[in-house]
């Protein structure tokens, strides 16, 4: 079952009522293009260090309006979290148990922030016009076509139309008329602007796939003079630079390498889906994406700490679109994912 | 924002399609890297709806971007028509699934009729800020 827009913003709401010594709403500044209020939650125990000098972990879904089972995915386990500090029960994701004494080491160490459903519009259209639908719910002036992809339309490298990235207002991979031109993806940068954040996910699907960067071109670890500050931007055309790598360092990459597979693992321990950790470009090219630009801001402006960035592909690719992205029985996913993201939550608080 | 209003259709889809196609593109036998390459830069270069398939070059598409694929000479298999349609309501959480498993995982809501909770007690130093309530 997927709940409605309102249903995920009744179980934030209920959260923040019930345990508000854990948990704190976080009104977001932008309401989305049709106007409906985007809520956000804190989730921090407080004992342990301040929370403003925690490590950050900041999760979002729903970006992609037809990947229902994600923005279920991210309340669940906050509930998940605050019912076992609260009443000392142990999370039990099919074979994998995660005892609640370790899960309220993270709350005490880490200062979570989840933003369950970033494009409330987008849902609220596959469930009352078509489940297929992926934009938000701009109206792009000029044409007879709504919506942008908002998994194209952060700046990095915005605009630039390499593999699965266009220009064009009607087409599904459409990046905007801006870089943060939409008001729901104004939401994901001020959190990142606003809050310590040192490990950033946004949940999709499907594939089975945990990406971190790059997702615009082969990664490279040896030449720092071949980065994406010396491309062109808002171009409307490919990199066109044939045999062009992105650099990242090789500590950075075993970081992510590390961490993602971790994540598998974690993962894997619910049921056994063994999920893939790579590149975003394995994938498929792209430009505009939340994980890299999480990623990419600190080596835009080195004044700014590392935030480590991740896409998760929950659920297997199947043979019928459909039912991958709302399949009927989403739970098995689900938990798996769950443990994966309490994984990562791990990692944040050191272990 | 919780509003318990039945949902009912907001919109209509606006460019009157009824269906789209779930595609793959054939591969040829003994397909080279090179060739693959090629291939799939035919396809973002039509500016379509590819879909996380690892396995293969799969998408989302309407009529007229499935004649665009067979003009640009790609061999396509059609897996099936996709009927735009709302999400089938039987997927959908009633309020009653909701607040069950709310109460089922947190205890009743405070301010409920069955709370015989205590209201939770702030802590020194934890309150939320203004700019956070």
């Amino acid at each position: 079952m997927y709940r409605t827009v309102a249903q995920l913003a009744t179980v934030v709401e209920q959260l923040v009522a019930t345990a508000p010594e854990l948990c704190t709403l976080l009104p977001l500044p932008q309401s989305s293009t049709q106007g409906t209020p985007v809520p956000a939650v804190r989730i921090a125990a407080p004992d342990g260090p301040p929370i403003d000098r925690r490590p950050g972990v900041l999760l979002i879904a729903g970006t992609h309006a037809r990947e229902l089972m994600n923005p279920d995915l991210l309340v669940e386990l906050a509930v998940d979290l605050v019912a076992a500090y609260r009443n000392g029960t142990d999370v039990v994701l099919g074979n994998r148990t995660w005892p609640a004494a370790q899960l309220r080491t993270v709350l005490e160490t880490v200062a979570l922030y989840v933003l369950p459903c970033v494009n409330p519009d987008g849902r609220t259209y596959v469930m009352t016009v078509d489940d297929m639908w992926r934009k938000n719910r701009r109206d792009n002036p000029g044409t007879s076509c709504d919506g942008v992809d908002l998994n194209r339309n952060a700046d990095i490298l915005w605009g630039v139309t390499e593999g699965q990235t266009s220009c064009a207002p009607c087409t599904d991979i459409y990046c905007g008329s801006g870089a943060f031109s939409e008001p729901e993806n104004k939401n994901v940068k001020h959190l990142l602007d606003t809050r310590h954040i040192d490990h950033f996910v946004d949940v999709h699907s499907f594939s089975e796939l945990v990406i971190y960067p790059w997702g615009h071109a082969v990664n490279q670890t040896t030449d720092p003079a071949q980065n994406f500050r010396t491309l062109p931007t808002g171009t409307c055309r490919p990199l066109g630079r044939p045999g062009y790598q992105e650099y990242i360092s090789a500590d950075d990459l075993a970081q992510f390498r590390q961490v993602a597979q971790r994540i598998v693992d974690e993962i894997a321990a619910v049921r056994g889906r063994r999920y893939s950790p790579e590149p975003g470009m394995t994938l498929y090219p792209t430009t505009g994406t939340h994980s890299d630009y999480a990623w990419s801001r600190h080596l835009a402006d080195p004044t700014l700490a590392k935030t480590y960035g991740y896409t998760i592909e929950t659920g297997p690719s199947g043979n019928d679109a459909r039912e991958a992205f709302h399949p009927r029985d989403p739970e098995p996913i689900k938990r798996e994912a769950e443990s994966g993201l309490l994984a990562l939550l791990q990692v944040a608080a050191g272990g | 924002m919780t509003d318990s209003t039945p949902m009912s259709p907001v919109d209509e889809p606006a460019d009157g399609q009824l269906e789209r196609y779930e595609v793959v593109l054939d591969a040829p036998p003994a397909e080279t890297a090179d060739q693959l390459d090629a291939r799939t830069a035919q396809v973002s270069a039509l500016d379509l709806d590819r879909l996380p398939d690892r396995q293969q070059v799969r998408l989302l598409v309407d009529a007229e971007q499935l004649d665009r694929l067979r003009a640009a000479g790609l061999q396509v298999s059609v897996q099936r028509s996709v009927a735009i349609q709302p999400l089938d309501p039987t997927l959908v959480a009633s309020e009653d699934d909701v607040t069950g498993w709310l109460t089922a995982r947190l205890g009743p809501a405070p301010g409920a009729a069955d709370d015989r909770t205590p209201a939770p007690t702030e802590r020194p130093g934890t309150a939320p800020t203004d700019e956070e309530r």
